[in-house]
């Protein structure tokens, strides 16, 4: 065989390589678009957000017990140094509390209207152009707004309500250790500020849910999809999302049968408030009011190892504001 | 020499394999996201299902929610996992409005699998009231009737009364057993 014979050989079979890999790619690409899905454009890099405060006021989070629920929103947040320390005047900000389960406030499956409408009013106090109280609910929107009592305290309040599907999602690239890209609320991406709201109770999947994993509202799509590496999908949303101020409702505490719950009787009167700039520390605090050694539970152990935050931060004795009745 | 060669150029033919691959096993280890569609339309139970898991409830309107065991995540959202393993077939969701009251009945492949649900559900307290067993109180009342488990709890603020709420228990629990005889 000769030189020439041999390098038509080893062009024809580049050639029908490459062809092969070109096949291949558009396999690929046609295998993220199952039927009836839509092409989307390259998805949208995540918002550059301002960090909150570094120093959370010389505090890595402030606890309050007693009194109504907007006292104590009042109590935590005056602690933090004023709601003006993180929002600032003309600024669109997202509130996002747990208001995704078609239940009254007494069940304790969202976070309780009063806390939300406090934060509302702490906002438009601090000079927010827009609040917007928003979340992407698992069961049917209108009736979740309503029941949990949100929606009215809300508005009420001066805030914009926001739920599917009056406002849409964008594919937008999240580039963690599992989760690369995802339909994410606008809202979301839209707003200057993001003060997190969640509410601590038991859950099925991860045993706690409190700011952290609040963070699954940010999303659409099928979220239980990423059920199955749920803990890794909690962290890579904690670094991508970074509220300014996070701010946990424990007036009521679901002890067990989360996330949706039903029952009074595992719901714990606990009549505490804690607000912060360490979402790790606030989820552990949230932890050992459910009995569980945050140590136990991975995804906050994953978060504080990308520097999320500091478990030890919301452990041992903190200083608890009491607040008059 | 023509050996060393033809490994060359084989290696270099392999190559686009091995980059294809690599790029599908990391599409498979980071999920993205389905665009977010209208909601999926209502599924037929798949066939083998319980056919008492497939009928809505005799006396009571068709359901707002007829959830297979590969949609229950629409409803319990990080409990599916679990209720599946347990052998959950279907997820029955009323909105009885006129009395303020969420209705869900899960369907099970076996009796057995009913009663361990709902007991990690209540634990160990039982109360009078229908079903095989159950436990009703604080505007809710949940129970288990063969392989059925029902979860009825009341949505309206105040909460409505317990006499209410089982009274309306026992309509369920009648209906469930006047489907029983068609149950495979």
């Amino acid at each position: 065989m000769s030189a020439d014979t041999r390098r038509r050989d080893v062009l024809i079979r580049l050639a029908k390589a490459g062809a092969a890999l070109g096949a291949a790619g558009l396999a690929g690409g046609l295998g993220t678009l199952s039927p009836g899905r839509r092409r989307e454009a390259e998805p949208a890099a995540p918002p550059r957000r301002l960090e909150a405060p570094a120093d959370g006021n010389g505090v890595p989070l402030a606890v309050a017990r007693g009194g109504t629920p907007g006292a104590m929103v009042r109590a935590v947040v005056s602690a933090m140094g004023g709601m003006s320390r993180f929002v600032r005047r003309g600024e669109t900000v997202l509130v996002k509390p747990n208001m995704a389960w078609d239940r009254p406030p007494d069940l304790g499956a969202n976070t309780h209207p009063e806390v939300v409408a406090e934060v509302v009013r702490l906002c438009v106090q601090a000079g927010a152009g827009r609040v917007l109280v928003g979340d992407v609910p698992v069961h049917d929107a209108s009736r979740v707004t309503e029941r949990s009592g949100i929606g009215p305290a809300a508005r009420q309040a001066g805030a914009e309500l926001i739920v599917p599907p009056a406002a849409g999602f964008v594919l937008t690239r999240i580039g963690g250790a599992v989760l690369d890209a995802w339909e994410v609320f606008r809202p979301v991406l839209e707003a200057d500020r993001i003060i997190n709201v969640p509410v601590v109770k038991d859950h099925a999947l991860t045993r706690l849910t409190c700011g952290l994993k609040n963070a699954y509202g940010f999303l659409g799509g099928t979220r239980a999809r990423l059920h199955q590496q749920i803990h890794p999908a909690i962290a890579d949303l904690a670094i991508t999302f970074r509220p300014a101020l996070t701010i946990v409702d424990a007036t009521r505490v679901m002890t067990r049968g989360g996330p949706t719950g039903g029952r009074a009787e595992d719901v714990r009167p606990e009549w505490a408030v804690a607000a912060g700039t360490d979402a790790v520390a606030l989820d552990a605090w949230g932890a050992r009011l459910l009995g569980i050694d945050p140590a136990d539970i991975p995804y906050l152990v994953l978060a504080e190892g990308r520097g999320v935050g500091s478990i030890r931060n919301g452990l041992g004795r903190l200083e608890e504001i009491r607040v008059g009745a | 020499m023509g050996r060393a060669r033809r490994v060359v150029v084989g290696g270099l033919l392999a190559l686009p394999l091995v980059v294809v691959g690599a790029w599908i096993a990391a599409g498979l280890r980071r999920p993205s996201a389905a665009p977010t569609d209208a909601p999926a339309p209502l599924e037929p139970g798949r066939e083998g299902d319980p056919v008492v898991g497939g009928r809505a409830l005799p006396g009571f309107p068709p359901p707002d929610a007829d959830l297979p065991a590969d949609r229950l995540h629409e409803r319990v959202d990080g409990a599916e996992d679990y209720l599946r393993a347990q052998g959950c077939t279907r997820l029955l969701v009323w909105d009885l409005e006129d009395h303020g009251a969420e209705l869900e009945v899960f369907y099970f492949r076996t009796a057995e699998a009913a009663s361990r649900v709902f007991a990690r559900d209540v634990g160990d307290s039982r109360s009078a009231g229908p079903g095989d067993e159950g436990w009703s109180g604080g505007g809710s009342v949940f129970f288990r009737r063969g392989s059925a488990y029902v979860k009825l709890v009341s949505v309206s603020a105040p909460p409505g009364t317990d006499e209410g709420l089982l009274g309306l228990a026992a309509r369920v629990d009648r209906a469930i057993q006047d489907t029983e005889p068609r149950s495979s």
